[in-house]
């Protein structure tokens, strides 16, 4: 005898045949035995609905209010599949009113795909839930995920689905291709770890780590000291402040191909610092950082310095406006000297605008790569190459794929190791406090 | 110890003058309250007293000694902010004991301080927690800790209970006035609560746009304000105001649609001022039911009122109507408060009434 609960199941199991048959009908399954699976896959499903729906005299679906939103999914999922269908040559042979705007159809056929299946998914969870907690008095962890704020969480899936595949997918996509011999063209042929051992086996690679270390230190130090000297400075109620603000930020507003150009002239040997000094009378000065190979790393610093230290000015500044005027006050009255007061007091009080501020920091240091193209070309020789520009270089230059993957991996492992511990301590610390 | 006296202290900002000629001696011991509506000068001449702003010209001097140039840590002083200011990123015990560090006091000193302190306040128990898991009164005894812990001659208060809730302020207040008992150190205190002011004040100093009003003791501001002003700011509910006209040395109050002459004490100063029309400032609470035992009072007088609203606060009650198209609250019992209505029969007591000049404001003696 089939009780309340059987026919739930029942559908539930049919629901997820249709499932697997959507999926082998999108998949595409190659030996001719199999090829008619998914259609008798289907007509199985929708037999056993309709002998449940016969035996059990009613569907009770709609029981509670998880199954409730399961049919919401349903519905997001039949719309998303029915814009799938439309970039079907098969579809727009019986509609031919749809091919005038196949271009349309065709930009959102994958996402289509995806979110159908993705709205399938939720929604056979939320009915597989709903079924197992019939009482469901306090909403679960599923609950909460999937049916609170639904329609905005329906919104931002597109983003969601954008960043998944730019930032996962990519990413894992080049680290398997760096374990190829792609060429021009990416291919799928294995030669375990060889443009690893060719990478750091390269002259180039090492001159370009070494670039950055020194780059990378370096701006990462000076940013923060001159950053903050300055903001300390505009918060002493400075006259003219908003002018020197805007000042101080004018070049933030520079790409860096222009603040590299800029540099580029001003430390030109021919008509920068050089030949006005030259040409004030003392002939023999000699200042050109760009055409030396020991100090050109600290000329593009320079330029990357004048364009970012605004920025983290403002940040500071920020920072340092949300600190109480009374905690400066009662430093003073404790006869606390100024310059302790801002290491023991105010620096630790405005720990989370250096987080932030060292994240800014941090990404423009690994992706320095236009300041080095507009004001050197990784020249002279090769004595200003950084990371980025080797992966550049070798991708779109060289047309060697595989080895700018490879580079690109190990930037991508380098920032992990210095990121997860970072991130495990300062989120793990907060968990236990 | 820590006596304070302000000389002829100006201060602008810009073109502001914020502080009109101060003049203010305050003793050994004495817990003297500043008060004032925002923006009278009184934050700023705590400012000046601390040494957190410079004088434009007169003199500090505390203790004999002129400090009018010294920086704040050289003039023995400890303050308590409205906002606490405590250092957020260190526990209690570094918050009270960072100010001795930077002093140079050694640690085993330190130690004993902060022992003293924290049992003194009662916060021995907290003094591993940060100031962000302590609650508002915790807070503010973890601030006034700080201030203990430098044995200061001077203690001074920025509106120290301006942040608390109702009932803890009423705690905090007198947890203030205890410690004031016990160590006797001189307290200036601002704020802009005037029941504050009284509870807590040996002398009040009342503030108006940088100028000083009256300064005297919680009974003297109460009871014989100098000023208009300084009777409305002292008092809860406020001192009533009534215009009247003067006849025969007697004044006309027309009350519950009749006209009364009303009998007042300070009738010299009524013949000297040669004034037609007088501002007459009574106390709600001289405005009462009819008492039983009020004989040989000459003052005492009754009139009708026609009550228009009653404002019941427990111990008391509050009824509100008319005298010369002017409101007058008065303060009733809780029993009488509720039948008050029209014609109410009350019951008006002026031995305590004074009289201000209506265009100047000031009281006529």
């Amino acid at each position: 005898m089939l009780t309340k609960a059987h026919p739930e199941r029942f559908f539930i199991g049919s629901i997820m045949l249709a499932f697997a048959a959507l999926i082998m009908t999108t998949v595409g399954i190659k030996p001719q035995l199999l090829q008619n699976l998914q259609f008798l896959i289907l007509l199985v499903s929708l037999l056993l609905v309709i002998w449940i729906g016969f035996k059990a005299g009613k569907f009770q679906i709609i029981t509670n209010r998880l199954r409730n939103r399961a049919i919401g999914w349903l519905i997001a999922a039949t719309c998303s599949a029915a814009l799938w269908s439309f970039a079907q040559k098969s579809t727009q042979i019986v509609f031919p009113a749809l091919k005038e705007f196949r271009k349309i159809w065709n930009t959102f056929e994958p996402f289509a795909l995806f979110a159908t299946i993705v709205f399938i998914l939720f929604a056979l969870i939320l009915f597989i839930v709903g079924s197992r907690d019939s009482k469901l008095e306090r909403p679960g962890f599923i609950e909460r995920s999937l049916v609170n704020n639904l329609s905005s969480k329906i919104a931002a899936l597109p983003m969601v689905f954008t960043a998944v595949g730019v930032f996962v997918i990519a990413t894992l996509w080049t680290v398997y291709h760096s374990f190829t011999n792609s060429r021009m063209l990416p291919k799928s042929e294995f030669i375990g770890l060889a443009q690893y051992e060719r990478l750091w086996n390269s002259d180039r690679w090492y001159m370009s780590i070494e670039n950055l270390a020194i780059y990378g230190a370096c701006s990462l130090i000076f940013s923060l000291l001159i950053g903050f000297m300055l903001a300390a400075l505009l918060d002493q109620k400075t006259r003219f402040e908003n002018t020197f603000r805007t000042i101080f930020l004018y070049p933030f507003a520079l790409s860096f191909i222009v603040t590299g150009l800029v540099w580029q002239w001003i430390l030109n040997p021919d008509y920068g610092v050089q030949k006005i000094i030259r040409s004030l009378g003392f002939d023999s000065f000699v200042f050109n950082p760009l055409y030396n190979m020991d100090i050109v790393i600290y000329g593009i610093l320079v330029a990357g310095l004048w364009q970012g230290t605004g920025f983290i000015m403002c940040l500071m500044l920020a920072g340092l406006r949300g600190i109480d005027q009374e905690i400066w006050k009662a430093a003073r009255i404790d006869g606390i000297p100024m310059w302790k007061t801002y290491i023991q007091i105010v620096i630790p009080m405005m720990r989370p605008v250096f987080i932030t501020t060292l994240v800014i920091i941090a990404a423009g240091i690994i992706k320095v790569y236009d300041l080095v193209v507009a004001q050197t070309s990784g020249g002279p020789g090769m004595s200003s190459e950084v990371p980025a520009k080797y992966v550049y270089d070798y991708m779109f230059g060289a047309q060697n794929l595989a080895q700018g993957f490879a580079a690109s991996t190990m930037m991508l492992v380098s920032v992990l190791i210095v990121l997860i511990p970072f991130v495990y301590l300062e989120f793990g610390r907060r968990k236990n406090a | 110890m820590g006596s304070i006296s302000l000389n002829n202290i100006n201060k602008s900002f810009g073109s502001t003058e914020v502080l009109k000629n101060i003049n203010l001696d305050i003793a050994d011991g004495e817990f003297l309250i500043l008060i004032g509506p925002s923006g009278c000068g009184k934050s700023t001449l705590m400012n000046l007293i601390a040494g957190l702003e410079d004088l434009n010209s007169g003199e500090i001097i505390i203790d004999g000694l002129n400090v009018s140039d010294e920086s704040p840590k050289d003039r023995d002083i400890a303050m308590v902010f409205q906002s606490y200011a405590l250092y957020p990123t260190m526990n209690v015990a570094r918050n009270i004991c960072f100010g001795l560090e930077m002093n140079k006091v050694p640690k085993s000193e330190q130690e004993s301080i902060l022992k003293r302190v924290s049992e003194l306040l009662q916060i021995d128990h907290l003094l591993d927690r940060k100031p962000g898991q302590l609650s508002g009164g915790q807070r503010q005894r973890v601030a006034m800790g700080r201030a203990l812990a430098r044995s200061p001659k001077v203690f001074l208060f920025d509106e120290p209970l301006s942040n608390l809730d109702a009932k803890l302020r009423v705690e905090m207040r007198t947890e203030i006035k205890k410690l004031h008992k016990r160590i006797g150190t001189t307290m200036v205190y601002v704020t802009h609560d005037q029941i504050e002011a009284m509870t807590l004040a040996d002398r009040i100093a009342v503030l108006k746009d940088g100028e000083l009003q009256q300064i005297g003791t919680p009974y003297e501001i109460y009871n014989d304000p100098v000023s208009h002003f300084v009777a409305d700011f002292m008092g809860s509910p406020g001192m009533n105001f009534i215009e009247c006209i003067v006849k025969d040395e007697n004044l006309i109050i027309e009350s519950g649609g009749k006209k009364y002459e009303i009998l007042i004490p300070c009738k010299d100063a009524l013949n000297k001022s040669n004034l037609d029309v007088v501002l007459l400032g009574i106390r709600p609470e001289m405005l009462t039911e009819v008492q039983p035992s009020t004989v040989g009072n000459k003052f005492i007088q009754k009139v009708k009122f026609d009550v228009e609203v009653i404002e019941p606060m427990g111990a008391d009650t509050v009824a509100i109507g008319q005298w010369n198209e002017t409101e007058v609250m008065v303060r009733l019992s809780p029993e009488s408060g509720n039948s008050a209505g029209n014609g109410f029969d009350l019951q008006v007591d002026t031995s305590k009434a004074i009289l201000f000049d209506p265009s100047s404001g000031l009281r006529l003696r």
